[in-house]
């Protein structure tokens, strides 16, 4: 087993402790560890109402909105983080800019392109995610650069694609599906919430859940018990490789383009809401409530220094200082 | 005894021979690119063109060795390329208005490094993402000092990159310098060993009686040193400042330390092969510049390279392993027979 202190910071985590009369210390603890982010999400939530001028409900109905997109590469990045081992996965903004790039080109503004797109996106990320776990385990790559790596090469795609194919745009269903609103609330965050709990289950519940937190904390207990751990990570960057391409498909339908930029914060906003959430970003210990909670967090906070329109500087200091200080607060539990 | 004496001597002659097959991949990489573009643009390959090309690369090793402290002491640094950025952005607002103060602060900051050690050790935090969240405070500080690029840093920067040294030009003194001083400090002094147990075996170093949060902070002391370095020689090569100036070199710094020789798992550092991997790294831009290969496919290039090294390294280490235990078998096999 590898150790890695950047990790794992300095392996007081209480998910590693073991012991059977720590399971109760533990079910609390594990609990409390999203705690943070859920009542920094509240504060800034009223925060943000109250400064800018939206109400509550504005506020949470734009809030829901652009956090169900973060969320949704936060439960992608949550799978390959919680498979543990150094496990991680930076790859993820490249592929969404390549998805969105092939989608929109495709769709062109049609609705009958819509399914043809929604493959292609599978496509991508599938293939994406294979070539991270493959590059990882066949050519024993470190993750964090194998999958930057990867990254890279998909960008120059990217760039190439932009180049030559036309842009086109998001069909009209898309856009529909993610302005539309069904008693004030955002159809596409209502889904996303649904997303969360169904991802929730497969993480808790499901084999491949069990399996990948298992992998997670130890890969030797894992192989004892007939799991197998490269498979299993295998599934994961595949799983996370999918998230990323279909977060493109609808990060193009919200933005109603694509850009070369469009998708630059996800790539440590994946990471950020993982671990702000509660999850061990050493993995084994998986938290989708914790997302969600983080996501929330985050998008609200950017809201927030948006709306006193502070410098640019502020606003990466406030956005940096407000990781910190959660981190501080989580890791000291 | 002297059976003994011939097993030690064995065991010397085999770590001896096991280091080279590991610490020759960076120079093996170095010297291919270098190759190459001697092959392709002779120039290069003056004492002008070297300077010309080697200045451009020193931000990139120092980072390097900023990034190596850190990842001596177990953890990495995700917000170097900011803190570069900050320090560049330092000596073009402050440094020449106030020298004084820009001094102050130059010092100041590797104090902070210091104490992210320090919080590290203490509150057991992942210095993944701590790095992480404070580059984005470096970042943020940088943009309020210099809101768009600009801003001119103090001459005697400039030219203290601009020296006309005998025969060998400035950069490779600089590197050469840097790299045996690292060496030195780190693999051959007392302290140094000390600095390295800690990062490899946090628990052990505390049983032996090694202040474990002290050592990290002199690593990170380092790691501040040599980011604060970084900065100023970007300064000195640019000539103004430039808050994102340093964000590109981050993750060449950590694939410097690995491709180097480096481990992820802290305690195992090369600092001279660390050198030769992020001259190499430098190098292969300029490289694909003089193949004429668009710049859509360069990053793309670039990352096709990185994992070519790495996993060159990687298969070199398993030859060296299969060697050593090679070497081993046949010795436990002499000895059983004798």
């Amino acid at each position: 087993m590898m150790r890695m202190n950047w990790l794992l910071g300095r392996r007081r985590d209480v998910g590693r402790s073991g012991g059977a009369d720590t399971t109760g210390a533990l079910a609390v603890l594990s609990g409390k560890r999203w705690l943070p982010a859920l009542v920094g999400a509240f504060v800034v939530w009223i925060l943000t109402a109250v400064i800018a001028g939206h109400g509550l409900l504005g506020t949470l109905q734009e809030g829901l909105l652009v956090a169900g997109l973060l969320v949704v590469v936060g439960i992608g990045e949550l799978f390959v983080i919680t498979a543990g081992n150094g496990n991680i996965d930076l790859s993820i903004p490249y592929v969404m800019t390549l998805t969105a790039y092939l989608t929109s080109s495709v769709m062109n503004g049609r609705n009958s392109a819509l399914p043809v797109s929604i493959l292609i996106a599978l496509a991508v990320g599938c293939a994406v995610g294979l070539v991270n776990a493959c590059v990882i385990m066949v050519f024993q790559v470190p993750p964090l650069i194998a999958t930057l790596a990867v990254g890279f090469i998909v960008d120059t795609v990217v760039l190439l694609r932009q180049q030559t194919g036309g842009v086109g745009s998001a069909s009209p269903i898309l856009v529909k599906f993610m302005s539309a609103r069904v008693i004030g609330l955002p159809i596409f965050g209502v889904a996303i919430l649904a997303v969360g709990v169904a991802a929730h289950f497969v993480l808790q519940r499901s084999a491949f859940g069990r399996a990948v937190q298992a992998v997670g904390q130890s890969r030797e207990a894992a192989r004892l018990v007939q799991l197998r751990p490269r498979l299993v990570t295998l599934e994961a960057y595949v799983v996370c490789g999918l998230c990323a391409s279909l977060d493109g498909l609808l990060l193009n339908g919200y933005a109603g383009g694509p850009s070369l930029d469009m998708a630059s914060t996800y790539q440590l906003g994946a990471i950020a809401v993982v671990v702000l959430g509660g999850s061990l970003i050493g993995g084994g210990k998986s938290n989708v409530a914790g997302v969600w909670a983080a996501s929330l967090f985050l998008t609200f906070l950017v809201t927030l220094v948006a709306v006193t329109s502070a410098a640019a500087g502020v606003q990466d200091i406030v956005e940096g200082g407000v990781i910190v200080g959660v981190l501080a607060l989580v890791a000291s539990h | 005894m002297l059976a003994h004496r011939r097993e030690t001597l064995a065991a010397a002659r085999r770590r001896a021979a096991q280091v080279p097959v590991k610490a020759i991949v960076p120079f093996v990489f170095l010297g291919a690119v270098v190759a190459a573009m001697g092959a392709i643009e002779p120039y290069a390959l003056t004492y002008s063109g070297l300077t010309l090309l080697l200045v451009g690369a020193l931000p990139l090793v120092f980072g390097t060795m900023s990034q190596l402290f850190t990842m001596a002491a177990g953890d990495i640094d995700l917000g170097l390329g900011a803190f570069i950025g900050l320090i560049n952005a330092l000596s073009a607002v402050v440094l020449r208005s106030h020298p004084f103060y820009g001094g102050l602060l130059l010092v100041a900051s590797i104090g902070v490094y210091v104490l992210m050690g320090l919080f590290i050790g203490v509150r057991h935090v992942p210095s993944l993402v701590l790095t992480f969240g404070l580059g984005s405070v470096w970042l943020g500080i940088a943009l309020i000092l210099l809101p768009t690029p600009g801003g001119i840093v103090p001459p005697a920067l400039v030219t203290a990159l601009n020296e006309q040294t005998p025969l060998v030009p400035e950069p490779i003194l600089i590197c050469v310098v840097l790299a045996v001083l690292c060496y030195w400090f780190l693999m051959r002094t007392r302290l140094g060993v000390q600095l390295r147990a800690v990062g490899a075996n946090p628990e052990a170093a505390d049983r032996a009686g090694i202040s474990v949060i002290g050592r990290r902070a002199i690593l990170f002391a380092g790691s501040g040193l040599m980011g604060v370095m970084a900065g100023l020689v970007l300064s000195g090569e640019s000539g103004s400042g430039d808050p994102n100036g340093g964000s590109s070199l981050l993750l060449l710094t950590i694939a410097a330390v690995i491709v180097g020789g480096g481990e992820f798992t802290g305690g195992e550092v090369d600092p001279i092969g660390a050198v030769a991997a992020a001259l190499a790294l430098s190098l292969l831009t300029s490289l694909l510049d003089f193949l004429n290969i668009s710049a859509n496919y360069e990053i793309g290039t670039e990352g096709l390279v990185l994992l070519v090294a790495v996993a060159l390294r990687i298969t070199s280490k398993w030859l060296s392993g299969g060697l050593a235990r090679t070497t081993q078998t046949a010795e436990g096999i002499r000895g059983a027979t004798q």
